[in-house]
């Protein structure tokens, strides 16, 4: 009566292969089905779900991310290159570079230039001084006390800019000059007095060169560096396995094993399957290999084919490391309970991120702990698949590296069939042998006193929910609190042993750069994943007579407070290294205590766009997009400390916290679509639409303008009008129809059918907020007048008939379009959640920063002015006309003065 | 048919399952009755092959379910308790890709999928995504694919939960069919009404032990002269009655 035949296990294979790659295809293509118009004759449609254009992201992140990886692989190799592929000779110059006659000073110091990266901790863009590399025996150097690696950047006050130029003003002073030298040592800044002597004759300062070593006969490279490229590879094979075996998933029942399970194929072609398929698809396995032997190929000599070889050797290496993979995972579910599960998930997650920046080192210094290790990588080692890897990519002859893959090919295969052969005996009995029941540790007798610990602090409920379960759940624990510790603080030692810890402390900027980034990371892991967290019970919060916003805004807040503690423990760290205190220290403070709310803010609204809580497959649970968005913008964040000028600092904190507000927006908006499969908010004008519309209104003006003026590098007048015309319009016409196909509510129009009357009082609400805006502009104007700011805005105005542009641009094209961007979008979206202050506040200073520093206070000013107007008329025509009078009346007062 | 020898299954010091000791003979609907938690869906994970029994062993058809498995597993349809599918393939895809695991040829898979799914109701939501089904849509996609390979004996676990009353009709019918035909049935469920209509035989499981079980009218008699089946369930689970400590010798 059974339908039921036996099937070989290369048919089940295929077909249980076949399934997975259509789901993955179905679940691609989903994303698609927004645009196919019409469908299936059936009653109910499938619902494609809400992927609108998550792939295209994903395809940018995925090539951004191969990108940087490779950038590493290849200063990787060029640091193995040079640190073990050469020596250094000395070589006696053939003259010393200062002519004998008058006896000459001398310091008895060797002396050499400065490298990149002396040149960066002592935070100066060029490398301007001389390194001391060694001092004379009973030289005034040694008596003084100079030691290696001190850098000599002045002597009296002159300025040194090369080891040649110290030489020569060292002997250009006569012997028994005492002189003062400006050195830095371990980051702080010294002065030392010293004792000229005579210049010894025939001393001439030695040379170094840097020698390539010879290639290894019938390679491609050096024996060194290819002992060098072996160690990098077997720490990436590492980092891999670690990293795989870390995941979440691993403490988890595997529910899709227990499906297959149930049918009448043996075990151990499922695990091959897993196997196969774990090889064939492993992004993090094809990211972390795939560029750095490609790039062992590409040394090697190879050119178009390097990405294709190294993508082949990739897999074959993969091919061990899932067979290996899977028998740790499988082994380790069938002999530990969950909880233990979950703490070695824990412990490996550290182990993996320190194994793998301990990979990416030598991609980061030029002297790392790895390239120290290198040199003892014994022979035997290029036996093993990994070393024939390497060998076969740099092999000179054809026959040699077809050799030495077929040699991997046979260990391969010998690998993955005693995998096999193990896996299947660890699977005799079955996939499933514990019950996965959570066994809790104490399970108290006596009933729980109440908990005063958590009462005592200020916290709402949901608060105390997340301390508690953060204090339960290790691998929580672990990776939000321990893991950002361990990351800064790998950076930090594995970059350069010693020097740059000590160096990095030194400087204000490294620590402030630290602080954030050690907060930013935490944010990621905890406030980040606060929908997340919540898993499937994600429902309950709906059920809650709490809106899911303020949940959000709660947790927001505890976690900006504990990464707050994070940033303020590395920045007093810092200050207890270097108890220096500086206006510049105390506004990098400021920049860091006001950023990490921000990024508190702006973490959690991208995790209510990364959460896909609907995903059966834990994986899928988080848009890894959305991670990098949040890993970018925080980078962009850094930039902000080590900005320049005050003005662009400002401006950067300020566009932060906008952006911070239209992403809360934008997540409040999202909120009660979460659990829905199809539907989406509806399209309304935010905050985040002004951004959008401003980045793209600048960037059109500059490139029109580089455009029109075609290199010359001063734009004449006409060309700025033109390209702000030009940019604003289609600005303007690209919001316009993105509106309209999106049927968005609330867009600002400039004056709605309404009577004339009201067209009137608006004309009059605008000539009159134009007239106070501009009094108080000139009132500006006229106290700056005898200072530096005023001199560069008369210089930068322009004259003559250049000005009859200047009026048209500031009058009338000026007020058009950036009042629909800043007014429209900007003021109005923000007005759509808060309160008329903080908007009027917010929207005046975004639109300030984006002005010159010289009008930044009445465009501030302006601003608010206008936004009054606009507030109070509800038509763009206001705030228009607002800005085209202030405009018209400060062009006019410089003209005319 | 269906021959339990001394199964128990433990945990650590939690004893899930003691020492159960009966059979079900070929043709036969059995009713696997208990309270929450009684250790019911445990059972029926040791017979799939899913967990392996801490002592004793249970057969099918005279083949261990243990040491052979695979064959076991092609003379039996499976309905889990909840039915987990992958969410980006269509209900057709995944009942097809059962029959062609069981050996089916590609054609003969697609035409048992239509007329199983035309059977069961589900041919409006075969072309859609299994993420986007009820959970009564899962339930009759799981009982599609345990007939898929018409076996001999069905081992479902709640079959009825989460259906509504049409659909649980209907899937009762299709067993009552499935009866007829002489496949041996095992449901575990806690719907005595239903349990009275369709078994002939039942067994009461309570906190990992048997203690009740033969036919239905017999075990009437026998515990409550002249009560339902609910009188007896409710009078053999009371709570003092159960069994205390001990574990596995």
């Amino acid at each position: 009566m059974s339908a039921s035949t036996p099937i070989s296990a290369a048919r089940a294979a295929r077909l249980i292969l076949r399934l997975r790659l259509a789901r993955f295809f179905n679940q691609v293509a989903s994303g698609f089905q927004r645009f196919r118009r019409g469908s299936a004759n059936s009653k109910r449609t499938a619902t494609p779900g809400k992927s609108k254009l998550g792939w295209f992201v994903g395809a940018i992140v995925a090539l951004s991310m191969i990108f940087s990886f490779t950038n590493i692989a290849r200063q990787a190799m060029a640091n193995i290159k040079e640190r073990l592929g050469s020596t250094t000779t000395t070589v006696t110059a053939a003259k010393s570079p200062v002519d004998a006659g008058a006896p000459q000073g001398w310091l008895g110091a060797q002396l050499s230039n400065l490298t990149k990266q002396d040149a960066e901790a002592l935070r100066r863009g060029e490398a301007r001084g001389a390194k001391v590399t060694g001092t004379v025996a009973a030289s005034p150097a040694a008596k003084v006390g100079l030691e290696r690696n001190d850098i000599i950047t002045g002597l009296d006050q002159q300025d040194i800019a090369n080891a040649r130029d110290l030489i020569r003003i060292v002997a250009s002073k006569a012997p028994g000059t005492s002189v003062e030298l400006i050195l830095w040592r371990n980051g702080k800044e010294r002065r030392v007095p010293i004792l000229l002597a005579a210049r010894p004759t025939g001393a001439v300062s030695p040379q170094h060169k840097r020698l390539a070593l010879p290639v290894a006969p019938g390679y491609a490279l050096p024996w060194e560096v290819l002992q060098g490229a072996l160690l990098e590879a077997c720490v990436l094979l590492l980092a891999t396995l670690l990293m795989a075996l870390a995941s979440r998933e691993i403490a988890q029942p595997d529910w899709d094993v227990e499906w297959l399970v149930t049918f009448p194929v043996p075990l151990t072609t499922l695990l091959g399957v897993r196997i196969l398929e774990r090889t064939l698809v492993n992004p993090t396995g094809l990211f972390i290999l795939w560029p750095f032997l490609s790039v062992v190929a590409w040394e090697a000599g190879y050119r178009l084919a390097a990405p294709l070889l190294g993508l082949a050797v990739t897999f074959a290496l993969l091919a061990i490391l899932t067979t290996i993979w899977t028998l740790c995972d499988t082994g380790l579910r069938l002999n530990l309970s969950p909880p233990q599960l979950r703490n070695l998930q824990a412990v490996l997650s550290i182990v993996a991120v320190g194994c793998l920046y301990l990979a990416m080192s030598p991609g980061i210094a030029a002297d790392s702990y790895l390239l120290g290790w290198a040199p003892g990588v014994p022979a035997i080692l290029f036996w093993l698949p990994p070393g024939l890897a390497i060998g076969a990519l740099t092999a000179t002859q054809p026959a040699d590296a077809g050799l030495a893959l077929l040699a991997l090919a046979i260990e391969v295969l010998i690998c993955v069939a005693l995998g096999f052969a193990a896996l299947a005996y660890q699977v005799r009995l079955g996939v499933v042998s514990v019950a996965g029941r959570e066994s809790g540790r104490g399970i108290s007798k006596r009933p729980p006193a109440t908990r005063a610990a958590t009462r005592r602090l200020p916290l709402s409920p949901i608060q105390a929910r997340e301390l508690k379960l953060l204090a339960r759940d290790r691998s929580f624990l672990v990776q939000t609190l321990l893991l950002p510790v361990i990351i800064i603080g790998a950076q930090v030692l594995l970059n350069t042993p010693g020097r740059t810890f000590a160096v990095g402390l030194g400087s204000p900027e490294h620590v402030a750069a630290a602080a954030f980034a050690v907060a930013a990371y935490t944010l990621m892991f905890s406030a980040f994943q606060t929908l997340n967290s919540e898993g499937q019970a994600l429902w309950i919060l709906y059920t809650l007579p709490r809106s899911l916003e303020t949940i959000l805004r709660e947790k927001a807040v505890l976690w900006g407070v504990v990464c707050l503690a994070y940033a303020i423990a590395v920045i007093a760290l810092g200050l207890a290294w270097n108890p220096t205190f500086s206006l510049h220290q105390l506004e990098l403070i400021s920049i860091i205590l006001l950023g990490v709310p921000i990024f508190a803010v702006i973490s959690t609204a991208l995790g209510v766009f990364a959460c896909d809580p609907l995903a059966q497959l834990v994986q899928r649970r988080v848009r890894p997009s959305y991670l990098y968005l949040y890993m970018l913008l925080a980078s962009l964040y850094v930039v902000a400390i080590y900005a320049s000028s005050i003005w662009q600092r400002a401006g950067l904190i300020v566009l932060t916290a906008l952006l911070g507000m239209a992403l809360w927006q934008k997540a409040r908006d999202h909120l009660p679509y979460l659990l829905d499969p199809d539907a989406s908010p509806p399209a309304r004008v935010s905050v985040a639409d002004g951004l959008i519309a401003a980045l793209l209104f600048f960037v059109l003006q500059a490139l029109i303008a580089l455009a029109l003026s075609s290199g010359e590098p001063k734009l004449t007048g006409r060309a700025t009008t033109i390209a702000f015309a030009v940019a604003g319009a289609a600005t303007y016409a690209c919001v316009r129809f993105v509106y309209w196909r999106l049927k968005t509510e609330g867009v600002p129009r400039v004056w709605g059918a309404a009577p004339m009357s009201s067209v009137v009082s608006t004309m009059a609400w605008g000539v009159l907020g134009g007239s106070l805006t501009a009094a108080a502009g000139l009132v500006y104007l006229n106290l700056i007048a005898h200072t530096q700011l005023f001199e560069t805005v008369h210089e930068s105005a322009f004259k003559g008939d250049e000005l009859a542009w200047l009026a048209l641009l500031t009058v009338c094209a000026a007020p058009i379009f950036e009042e629909f961007i800043f007014r429209g979008l900007i003021f109005g979206g923000l007005r759509r959640s808060l309160g008329l202050g903080a908007s009027l506040l917010a929207s005046a200073a975004i639109f300030a920063i984006v002005h010159p520093a010289a009008s930044v206070i009445p465009v501030f000013g302006l601003g608010i002015g206008a936004a009054l107007v606009y507030e109070r008329t509800r038509f763009l025509l206001g705030p228009m006309l607002v800005h085209g009078v202030y405009n018209a009346a400060i062009v006019g007062y410089q003209a005319l003065s | 048919m269906i021959r339990f020898e001394g199964l128990s299954k433990q945990y650590g010091s939690f004893v899930a399952v003691r020492g159960l000791d009966f059979s079900v003979q070929q043709g036969e609907v059995f009713g696997f009755l208990g309270p929450n938690g009684a250790g019911k869906t445990t059972t029926i994970r040791m017979v799939m092959g899913i967990l392996v029994p801490s002592a004793g062993h249970a057969s099918i058809a005279g083949l261990d379910c243990q040491r052979d498995r695979i064959a076991v597993k092609r003379r039996v349809g499976y309905l889990p308790d909840a039915p987990i599918f992958y969410d980006f393939l269509r209900g057709r895809e995944i009942l097809q890709f059962v029959g062609e695991m069981h050996g089916q040829s590609p054609a003969t898979a697609r035409a048992n999928a239509a007329r199983l799914l035309e059977e069961l109701a589900l041919a409006d939501a075969a072309e859609e995504y299994a993420i986007n089904y009820s959970t009564g849509m899962k339930k009759k996609l799981g009982l599609a694919s345990a007939l898929m390979h018409d076996p001999a004996v069905l081992i479902l676990d709640e079959p009825t939960n989460g259906l509504d009353p049409r659909a649980a009709r209907e899937v009762q019918d299709r067993l009552r069919r499935s009866s007829a035909e002489g496949k041996t049935i095992f449901l575990s469920t806690h719907l005595l009404d239903m349990a009275e209509r369709l078994c002939s035989r039942v067994g009461i499981i309570h906190q990992g032990e048997l203690v009740a079980e033969g036919a239905l009218p017999e075990l009437r008699a026998r515990i409550v002269p002249g009560g339902s089946l609910e009188e007896v369930f409710l009078k053999v689970t009371q709570p003092e009655d159960a069994a205390v400590g001990g574990g596995i010798a």
